[in-house]
């Protein structure tokens, strides 16, 4: 069994961010949400059921997601998540914040004391 | 598929789907499904997660600001306490006047459609009263409405002999219940074959009230067909009336009711039922649903003529007769029934309610300062809180939650104290001489007062701190915090103390007035002792002596009572003073100044010799009346110093007659003026000194069966009710048929001033609440605005500033607050106080001793609660202030 990473607690708002950005390339079910974003921080970011589907449920109500149930692969019916206009829109907003904040913890953190 | 089911599928998929993949990675379907549901955190917890979002909303996010706003209430206990108390007080005054108030004016009588009543009146005011042969003409023609129905009130006594057992009686038409639509709760109510005279075929009949069954026949089931010995007369009781009814009077409850067919029965021989100048019963009518006011007015008036010629009295004045065939009927709504006490009060109660209303402004005023305070206090957690992303609505409601929390806290001990209250002004309009009984039940329309006035009460302390918390900005969490003083949370504040303030003025002198009215009229000169006389108010229809031999009789019975030891003096008349009764005829008095007729009018009194001095009323000139003047002797009279004044001007007295026109009989015969005394109240406290005729009983003629007499019995020392005893077994000693009931005349005298007294009390208590709350509000505000520039003063005090310059400083703000306050409130005090004029006795509504009285005494509590804070900014530490800046 490998090594656990250390994982780290999200920073709040990100996941919004992480959830928005990984449906954009297309709908996807809740579990798959999970499988891609635990895929692509490697686990460094374990996302919690307990706090994936309230943030889904959550962006819906915004109107930033749009969710049907459609049929999957082995034949299942599952609620798929798509990312809406606003929803873009959204996303780019915290992606340009996003790339401010982590510019300015770069600074703080470069500067010596 | 509802929410639940959704959220519950879509999270199977993600369980079953997951343990599918572990599976396939070669895991055991076991393992694989622990793993996963322990990943999961437990399928229920994620659940719940989502549905939180949701109920979070709604519910939490309430349940998080009450939560908050005990936490933050609980940080200064002493000041919520304080904003609790004054919201108890004021919501609670509120709900009690206002219970009152709804039970007295607004309130319909509990009977089938009360909007279908209409009583007849004369047209000169809202209660009139009738003949019985009024009524028999009227109750012949019922079915011209859905039906008539007609009462009297009066005491039945329930007494053998001796002292009266009195119980509230009502005298009724046979269908009175059924047209009011009263069913019994037992047995049966009257019928219109009981309403025969001398009683139906059950003979004479009675049906009681649900308290009074309480109370004399504990409830017994057996109670139908008892009997009831009601004026020494044996009745059958067949009926007991719902609990809710109380009689067609609100403020008075009936205790037994009997048909009028046997009031002859009960008055004997004074029965009123065959003199046509007796005008005793009230008539009330019932519309058909598709009556109109309007349509059975006019159908009465139609048949006036033919009403009011069966009815006309024969032997009645010919001056008088068109007059009585002219005098409209008219109908007036009754859906409330009627009630003395309305009349009397309303107006009063009005201006209570107001006045309690009032005091909850201020209460609201004090806790929106000390919201604002509080505000301004938390400005850098609430700056935190926006800066972390709480809405401005979020904050805005989080504070008026607070103000719901103190309002309903205040609301619901407001309403344990106003059910206490309510009590205690009961008990307060009720004296030995009324007894007061309302329905004080709280119902659903003093509930939704209440709630109103919580609610709003809730938005006039919360709305301004929300406004100004909404205000803040996350910058403010940045700057250092103590410094965060905002100028204008002080104006704001300052303006609120200058309305309370002027509001405060307005209750002083509402109260001033009201307490020198109730002052005036207590120390004004009686012209009698109230304090050493007992009146005994004698009634003798059942004595056995015959009507025409009674005033002989009444002339022996003050011997009798006389000849009591300790009692010094006893005297008889036939009005009993400042009961509120009396008579007001028209006089001649040759070589009077020339005056209109309805001006030539005089009280009149019949009394016995020994009156004066038992009374204590002094004869200033001439003679008191003496056994010898009776009816063989020449006819005399005495009056008093304001008739004197009035109708003989310049003139010696004793020199003039004077004749009664109203009277009959011998009262035509001029009589001789034979003695002039001082001025005596004589109907009320609030009547002026009216001129008064004081005729020997002995040569009096009345229109009206003298049943009875009132004796006042003069004690030689101590209080007069001791004499109560032994004048009792005198009486009693003297003719057993006789009934009377004790009275001292102080307690005559306070009954008549009951609600001047209340009003009084009343104001006095709010305007007293009222200075309280503006002083507490100054001073906490003045304390604030103070902590606020403490580096100010620091500065200053450092700079050389002397202590009583920085006292002087705060203290000209202070000046300039109650300055604004009271300049206001004079001027609404102009407007407001000539609201309640004809409350007043002896007083302009504008009074100036009681303007500069009441203003002199806000500055004093102003300037002491400004005191205190300046006093202690004038002890600021100036270097200490310094170092911390």
């Amino acid at each position: 069994m490998p090594r656990r990473l250390e994982r780290t607690d999200l920073l709040q708002g990100t996941l919004d961010l992480l959830i928005l950005h990984v449906v954009a390339f297309g709908p996807l079910h809740g579990y798959a949400i999970a499988q891609r974003l635990n895929a692509i921080t490697q686990d460094a970011l374990r996302i919690q059921q307990g706090s994936l589907y309230p943030a889904l449920h959550r962006l819906e109500r915004r109107g930033w997601l749009r969710a049907e149930w459609r049929l999957t692969d082995t034949g299942r019916e599952a609620k798929f998540y798509a990312l809406t206009a606003t929803g873009r829109k959204r996303l780019n907003v915290e992606r340009t914040e996003w790339a401010r904040l982590s510019q300015a913890i770069g600074l703080v953190l470069q500067t010596e004391h | 598929m509802d929410r639940d089911e959704e959220l519950d599928k879509e999270l199977q998929f993600h369980i079953d789907t997951e343990t599918d993949d572990l599976v396939a990675s070669g895991m055991t379907r076991e393992e694989a499904r622990r793993r996963t549901l322990l990943e999961f955190g437990g399928v229920a917890r994620a659940k719940e997660a989502v549905r939180d979002q949701y109920l979070r909303r709604v519910a939490d996010g309430l349940l998080r600001d009450m939560k908050v706003a005990v936490r933050t209430l609980r940080a200064t206990p002493l000041v919520s306490a304080v904003a609790m108390l004054s919201l108890t007080l004021g919501i609670g005054a509120n709900t009690a006047m206002f219970s009152i108030v709804d039970s007295l004016v607004l309130r319909a009588l509990p009977v089938r459609e009360p909007h279908q009543l209409a009583t007849l009146s004369n047209g000169l005011g809202p209660t009139s009263t009738w003949s019985y042969a009024i009524w028999s003409e009227i109750q012949r023609r019922a079915d011209l409405f859905e039906g008539a129905l007609a009462w009297s009130s009066l005491r039945f006594n329930l007494a053998q002999a001796g002292e009266m057992q009195p119980v509230s009686g009502l005298i009724v038409s046979g269908d009175f219940f059924k047209t009011l639509g009263v069913s019994p709760s037992v047995g049966r109510t009257l019928t219109a074959g009981d309403d025969t005279p001398g009683g139906g075929s059950e003979g004479p009949v009675a049906v009681i009230s649900h308290t009074f069954w309480q109370r004399h026949f504990a409830g017994a089931l057996d109670v139908i067909g008892r009997t009831l010995v009601i004026e020494r007369v044996p009745f059958t009781i067949v009926g007991v009336t719902p609990e809710r009814f109380f009689g067609p009077e609100v403020g008075r409850s009936f205790e037994v009711a009997v048909p009028i067919g046997c009031e002859p029965l009960i008055r004997g021989k004074d029965t009123a039922l065959d003199i046509p100048t007796n005008f005793w019963l009230n008539v009330m009518i019932r519309l058909r649903p598709d009556q109109s006011m309007e349509a059975a007015t006019s159908t009465l008036r139609a048949l006036q003529p033919d009403i009011r010629a069966a009815a006309m009295p024969p032997n009645l004045p010919a001056r008088l007769a068109p007059e009585f065939m002219k005098s409209p009927f008219s109908l007036e709504t009754a859906a409330g029934g009627t009630s003395a006490l309305r009349q009397r009060y309303t107006q009063a109660l009005l201006t209570i309610l107001v006045v309690v209303g009032v005091v909850l402004l201020i209460a609201c005023a004090n806790i929106a300062n000390l919201q604002l305070a509080r505000t301004a206090a938390r400005r850098h957690e609430l700056s935190v809180r926006v800066a972390l992303g709480a809405s401005r609505s979020q904050l805005a409601r989080q504070l008026l939650v607070e103000s719901l929390l103190i309002a309903l806290t205040g609301a619901v001990s407001g309403l344990v104290l106003a059910l206490w209250a309510n009590r205690l002004l009961v008990g307060l309009l009720s004296n030995s001489v009324n007894t007061v009984s309302l329905d004080l039940s709280i119902n659903w329309r003093v509930l939704a007062f209440t709630m109103i006035v919580t609610a709003t009460t809730a938005l006039l302390c919360g709305a301004l701190p929300a406004l100004r918390a909404s205000a803040a900005s996350p910058s403010h969490a940045l700057k250092e915090h103590g410094r965060a003083s905002d100028g204008s949370t002080p104006r704001t504040a300052s303006a609120l103390v200058v309305a309370q303030v002027a509001l405060s003025l307005v209750l002083v002198v509402a109260a001033g007035l009201f307490i020198r009215t109730f002052v005036g009229l207590t120390t004004r000169p009686l012209g009698f002792d109230s304090e050493r006389v007992v009146v005994v108010n004698v009634n003798a229809s059942r004595a056995q002596i015959d009507p025409t031999s009674r005033i002989p009789f009444y002339y022996e019975l003050v011997d009798v009572v006389a000849s009591v030891p300790d009692v010094a003096a006893a005297g008889a008349s036939v009005i009993t003073p400042v009961s509120g009764g009396g008579f007001n005829s028209f006089i001649e008095v040759p070589g009077a100044p020339q005056m209109a007729d309805s001006d030539r009018t005089s009280l009149a009194q019949w009394v016995t010799p020994g009156w004066f001095a038992t009374y204590g009323t002094a004869i200033h000139v001439g003679r008191d009346i003496t056994n010898r003047d009776d009816k063989a002797a020449v006819p005399v009279a005495l009056v008093n110093e304001a008739f004197a004044r009035k109708f003989l001007p310049g003139r010696d007295p004793m020199d003039a007659t004077v004749k009664i026109v109203s009277g009959r009989g011998e009262d035509q015969v001029p009589k001789r003026i034979v003695g002039v005394v001082a001025d005596a109240v004589y109907r009320s406290l609030r009547d002026p000194a009216s001129p008064t005729l004081y005729v020997p009983l002995a040569q009096g003629s009345f229109p009206f069966p003298l049943t009875g007499i009132s004796i006042g019995a003069r004690v030689t020392a101590g209080s007069p009710m001791r004499l109560a005893r032994s004048v009792t077994a005198s009486l009693a000693a003297r003719d057993p048929d006789l009934v009377f009931n004790f009275r001292s005349l102080a307690e005559q005298v306070n009954a008549s001033v009951a609600q001047e007294q209340i009003i009084a009390l009343l104001a006095g208590f709010f305007g007293l609440l009222a200075l309280f709350l503006a002083g507490l509000g100054l001073y906490g505000t003045t304390a604030y605005a103070v902590a606020t520039r403490r580096s100010e003063i620091g500065i200053r005090m450092a700079l050389g500033a002397e202590p009583a310059a920085v006292i002087r400083l705060v203290l000209t703000r202070v000046a300039w607050q109650v300055a604004a306050g009271v300049a206001l409130g004079a001027v609404a005090c102009a407007w407001a106080t000539r609201l309640v004029a004809t409350l007043l006795y002896g007083l302009e509504p504008n009074d100036p001793a009681t303007l500069v009285g009441s203003t002199v005494t806000l500055v004093a509590i102003g300037l002491i609660a400004g005191w205190l804070p300046a006093y202690r900014a004038s002890q600021t530490d100036a270097a200490a202030v310094l170092k911390k800046s």
